[in-house]
């Protein structure tokens, strides 16, 4: 027990020395949270629209009109003929071109379904995706509008039915609730997993590990020494990013915290032991680093922070079982946005739990005092 | 005391199709100071280091401080003392907490440290800079530290890896007085060194050629034997012949 003290103590004089790592361990979290959450959002606005009126009658006009109204489009340009329009997509001017047709109003009112339609630039499929959607809303909503202002009760008919959704947990669909759970994954991982994995293989870089390995130290308090400090650290993190969640961006932390720290304690065991393999495998800080981004940018992309997991095929799926990034993402989110308690979230508990204590095994068992090479 | 420190029986280590260390015999005294010299690359270090635990033999039988260096390695550890080539003590720690650490690493109480401390920083010179970090010091300073904490615990036997490469020519005599003094406590040196001149400071010495012992005796008996001046001329004898015996080579 001295020993473990003794090399704890070691550890936090070191750690506590190097102002990069003070620095990168307050700046990053803060920093990352206000960017990311402002920068990765999936929410369009501002798409640039032309707009190809072949008909030029009010009814076109009363549309165009709530176009330029909508938060989501800037109109760019407004043409009479398509060619034009078409030519300054190919120029990425234009993110949609919405074309109507010659006769609009006059097959309006004559009780014809006129065609509209609608041009996306589908270099980014999302993009594309969402912006047809909007645009496809914009034109259901007026609608009926449209059909009083001719009065037509024949095409008022046609949207009777009128549709209602509400919206759970995330009541007016802000993005950011939905993805800051997801960052402070990628916090606690990267920081601290990283961190630990290139502290190991620092001490192999520097000989100093040969010097510990030639000493009669347990192996279990050479690495107890060595993940404690990156355990508290991580816990550290989760609080400096909550922190931010709750007060920078005022969004309520609805569920049980202690189980959110429950699970994140688990978690950071599970993050460790890998960084830990990975230092066991490396030789030097570079080859950790990279090992640990090429691992990173898979768990990550994968977890369903940016994209829906279940968006993905099958045997996607079936491998994220194995991704604790994922875990992560899905249990911060349920604790932070649903409340939700221990009964609902047992089997990812369970499951980390063993991810953990299988990699903290296997990493204990691949570190070595004595090497057959080298 | 009268068993052997260091015993070693047919030690062999290869790496893939190459042959580190070819055979090595040898037994040191309790308080022997054993010079094990040899060209770079000739196999020093990798002996060294399974002697020390470090590293796995590939056959062969060795003991140190009366434990087997492939099965007991963690015994072998408590017994000995070791100073790696490449200077690891951390440099990011000052003189004193790389001291308290490795002593409570050894065992010692905190009371046993101080003492050790004193005795050290005295004796090495090293009292006004227990309070400066490592990596503010020069090297000579850096492997009298190395030093130190090799002998911490006053181990059985302890273990030194070219202690004094790249030092300037008085501190190397002043670790060649550290060595005797310390080897007069009864403490075994191991200690290798390509600096020729250093092998007349030893008891007995050894060089190594290709992963083979080729020479075993007191500096003395060698120079005879060889009847050359210096141990450099010796060395220069056998480095020659090495390149006459191309099946050596190979």
């Amino acid at each position: 027990m001295r020993i473990l003290l003794a090399l704890l103590k070691k550890e936090f004089l070191q750690i506590g020395r190097n102002t990069f790592i003070l620095r990168l361990l307050l700046l990053v979290p803060i920093l990352q949270l206000c960017i990311l959450s402002q920068a990765a959002n999936f929410e369009m606005k501002n798409l640039s629209l032309i707009w190809v009126d072949l008909d030029n009658s009010p009814s076109s006009q009363f549309i165009s009109k709530k176009f330029q109204a909508s938060r989501y489009f800037i109109l760019h340009k407004v043409t009479h003929s398509p060619m034009p329009a078409l030519h300054e997509m190919q120029n990425n001017k234009a993110d949609l071109i919405v074309i109507i047709p010659a006769h609009f109003e006059k097959e309006l009112r004559s009780g014809q379904s006129p065609v509209v339609s609608f041009v996306a630039d589908a270099v980014n499929g999302m993009k594309a995706g969402l912006a047809s959607n909007y645009a496809a809303h914009i034109f259901m909503e007026t609608a009926g509008e449209l059909a009083q202002q001719l009065r037509l009760p024949i095409i008022a008919k046609n949207f009777d039915i009128q549709t209602t959704y509400s919206l759970w947990y995330n009541p007016i669909l802000e993005y950011k609730t939905l993805i800051l759970p997801g960052l402070l994954a990628v916090l606690v991982t990267l920081v601290s997993g990283l961190l630990a994995a290139l502290n190991i293989v620092r001490e192999k870089e520097m000989g100093t590990m040969e010097q510990m390995n030639v000493s009669p130290i347990a192996k279990w308090q050479f690495i107890a020494a060595k993940l404690l400090p990156f355990w508290l650290i991580g816990l550290f993190e989760i609080t400096l990013g909550l922190g931010v969640i709750r007060w920078v961006f005022q969004i309520p932390l609805l569920g049980n915290l202690a189980l959110l720290y429950a699970f994140c304690g688990i978690y950071m065991a599970l993050i460790l032991a890998l960084g830990l393999l990975i230092s066991n495998v490396s030789r030097t800080q570079s080859q950790a680093m990279f090992v640990t981004t090429f691992f990173f940018m898979l768990f990550i992309l994968t977890s369903g922070v940016f994209t829906p997991v279940e968006s993905m095929p099958s045997w996607a799926q079936t491998l994220n079982k194995a991704n604790p990034i994922a875990y992560f993402v899905d249990v911060s989110r349920r604790i932070l946005l649903k409340g939700a308690s221990f009964q609902h979230l047992k089997t990812s508990f369970l499951t980390v739990a063993s991810l953990a204590s299988l990699s903290l095994a296997l990493a204990i068992w691949r570190y070595k005092k004595t090497h057959a090479d080298t | 005391m009268s068993s052997p420190s260091i015993q070693a029986h047919n030690l062999v280590k290869t790496f893939g199709n190459f042959t580190a260390v070819k055979n090595l015999n040898l037994e040191v005294q309790p308080g022997e100071i054993f010079g094990f010299l040899g060209a770079n690359g000739a196999g020093k270090t990798t002996a060294m280091r399974m002697l020390c635990g470090l590293l796995k033999p590939s056959s062969g039988h060795a003991t140190v401080a009366g434990f087997n260096v492939s099965t007991q390695t963690e015994h072998v550890k408590k017994n000995i003392g070791y100073m790696s080539q490449k200077f690891s003590i951390y440099d990011d720690l000052t003189l004193k907490e790389n001291i308290q650490l490795f002593s409570t690493i050894y065992g010692l109480t905190s009371a046993q440290t101080q003492e050790r401390m004193k005795q050290l920083a005295i004796q090495f010179e090293l009292e006004d800079k227990l309070k400066n970090l490592v990596s503010t010091l020069p090297l000579g300073w850096k492997q009298k530290l190395a030093f130190s904490i090799a002998v911490i615990h006053q181990p059985r036997i302890v273990f030194l890896d070219e202690p004094t490469s790249g030092v300037d020519p008085m501190t190397r005599r002043q670790f060649w007085e550290m060595i005797a003094d310390t080897a007069s406590t009864g403490t075994t040196v191991f200690v290798t060194t390509h600096y020729m001149d250093e092998a007349e400071y030893c008891d007995r010495v050894s060089i190594m050629v290709d992963g083979q012992i080729q020479v075993l005796d007191t500096p003395q008996k060698i120079r005879e034997q060889f009847s050359a001046q210096t141990m450099d001329d010796v060395f220069s004898l056998l480095a020659r012949q090495k390149k006459t015996n191309p099946k050596q080579i190979l």
